[in-house]
């Protein structure tokens, strides 16, 4: 079985498309995909349309649409929202789900998915793989300190890349003997103020986490980016440039996958 | 947190133990559990009745980290925004320092010693052992980044990873109830499950681990006794384990 996870990391996600892209062109078939925040969207849209540029094309259009006048159009600093008394709702952020979505249910995908978020009552990840795509998707994606938490089960959740950036370890638990990682290489930021320390000591945390979840996977597709996660107006350059990295890595992937 | 200074509770395990001249056992730790674990190091006799006088002005100095509340961090973390304070701000850490000097020896801490001290460094990203003068070593590794700046870009680790890789391991399980609702608390519910995260996955590595489940203790008695306790268990795990080797 050939698992593949798909990190979180907003605009970064559509990084993930360029390694769908490289499947295709290998005629390698994905049996489960496991994404957290961006790479659950990533994952849900490809189970959905079984196609990569259809994949872009919807994620895209919908980018564009909720960029027009909405909350968070340009790269704000995530501690930006730190200050902000109330949380974003939840409310116009799922039109943007929703427009992708529908009602589209676990049952009617094509390939297997498993949506990760973080349940922050009992402070552990937690997966979806069954309900509704847009409750799963929107609730994997709710960044902390940005967006109001939903409810899945009744459980209080919150993003998935919290605790589980790269689900490498929920595809384990569910059989995959294969898998393949997409995810980004990171300057880990630098900080002057006392706030900004403690930032940059939440993405260390952040990406030892990673560390562990990449020791789980069999063959990685990592890609340079260089945006903020909420810098979505330049989701096609992010694609672009990844789809570079990934046509580099194509041989060695074809190599891995016919093994 | 503060409470991390009754460790010393542990180290009268650990003395009490066979074991506890073998070369097998090394301690390490980070954050405060560093200043008992030094002090032991130091004079094994006197360790306890200097933790026990340290502690009432620790409890004061160390505020933020004496008695955990979320809630209360949540607001720090909102004040650190507002003022937008600089990492070279140096009058906190000058407290610390002080503090240190007062109650920690001046000694040269090596690598043959049984105490492993570990911080994080900011400027190469990664966790490292301590070694040279007691009291840079000890404020290197205790300053934490709610309330003080890095020291020579040193913070503690137990802010970052929580607590060093070990055969056995001993942390304290802080039992807070908290309902976040601002931003920040999302923020710092978040990033304290990360380092929960990260504890587990190193308890899971080890061998041998405990967890002492603390809500509000200030007694320093009271929370060495629970160290005293969780550390029997531990030295005799890894005393069975030590014997089994060999």
């Amino acid at each position: 079985m050939i698992g593949l996870a798909l990190e979180a990391g907003g605009v970064k996600g559509f990084s993930h498309i360029a390694t769908l892209k490289v499947f295709e062109m290998c005629n390698a078939k994905v049996d489960v995909i496991a994404g957290s925040s961006a790479g659950a969207i990533v994952g849900a849209l490809y189970s959905l349309y079984g196609d990569a540029d259809q994949v872009y094309d919807e994620f895209s259009k919908n980018v564009i649409s909720f960029l027009k006048g909405k909350a968070i159009k340009s790269s704000v600093p995530m501690f930006e929202f730190v200050m902000r008394k109330a949380l974003i709702t939840l409310d116009e952020y799922y039109e943007f789900f929703k427009a992708l979505f529908g009602k589209t249910k676990f049952s009617e995908l094509r390939t297997k998915l498993i949506v990760v978020a973080f349940d922050c009552e009992e402070y552990q990840s937690v997966v979806i793989d069954e309900g509704f795509i847009v409750d799963a998707v929107l609730a994997s994606c709710t960044v902390p300190g940005v967006f109001e938490p939903t409810y899945i089960g009744g459980s209080k959740v919150l993003d998935g890349g919290v605790l589980s950036p790269l689900p490498t370890e929920e595809l384990k638990e569910l059989g995959a003997d294969k898998i393949v990682a997409s995810i980004f290489e990171e300057e880990i930021p630098d900080y002057q103020t006392q706030f900004e320390l403690l930032s940059t000591i939440d993405t260390i945390k952040g990406r030892e986490i990673l560390e562990e979840e990449l020791k789980l996977a069999d063959f990685v597709f990592s890609y340079p980016v260089e945006v903020e996660w909420s810098e979505f107006e330049k989701h096609e350059q992010v694609y672009t440039d990844a789809m570079k990295v990934a046509m580099d890595r194509r041989d060695q992937f074809e190599n891995f996958i016919r093994r | 947190m503060v409470q991390y200074l009754g460790t010393v509770g542990f180290f009268k395990a650990l003395e009490e133990s066979e074991d506890m001249n073998s070369d097998f056992f090394e301690i390490h730790c980070c954050g405060f559990s560093c200043i008992p674990a030094i002090l032991w190091q130091y004079d094994s006799k006197t360790s306890y009745a200097r933790v026990s006088k340290m502690w009432g002005e620790a409890i004061k100095l160390f505020k933020s980290v004496s008695n955990p509340s979320l809630s209360r961090m949540s607001k720090s973390i909102s004040l650190l925004y507002n003022v937008q304070k600089k990492i070279k701000n140096q009058e906190e850490n000058e407290k610390m320092i002080e503090f240190v000097q007062k109650w920690v020896p001046k000694f040269d801490i090596d690598d043959t010693l049984k105490v492993k001290v570990h911080a994080f460094d900011m400027s190469e990203k990664k966790e490292k052992m301590l070694f040279g003068n007691s009291l840079e070593v000890l404020s290197k590794a205790v300053t934490y980044p709610i309330d003080f700046s890095p020291i020579d870009n040193y913070v503690s680790l137990a802010w970052v990873f929580g607590i060093p890789e070990g055969d056995g391991i001993i942390y304290i399980d802080w039992l807070n109830s908290f309902t976040p609702q601002k931003a920040a608390d999302y923020l710092l519910l978040s990033t304290f499950s990360r380092t929960s995260k990260l504890i587990k996955d190193r308890s899971n590595r080890s061998r041998f681990s405990t967890s002492i489940q603390i809500s509000d203790v200030r007694n320093l008695s009271v929370i060495s006794n629970r160290f005293y306790l969780a550390g029997k268990k531990v030295v005799e795990s890894l005393a069975m384990l030590s014997k089994g080797r060999r």
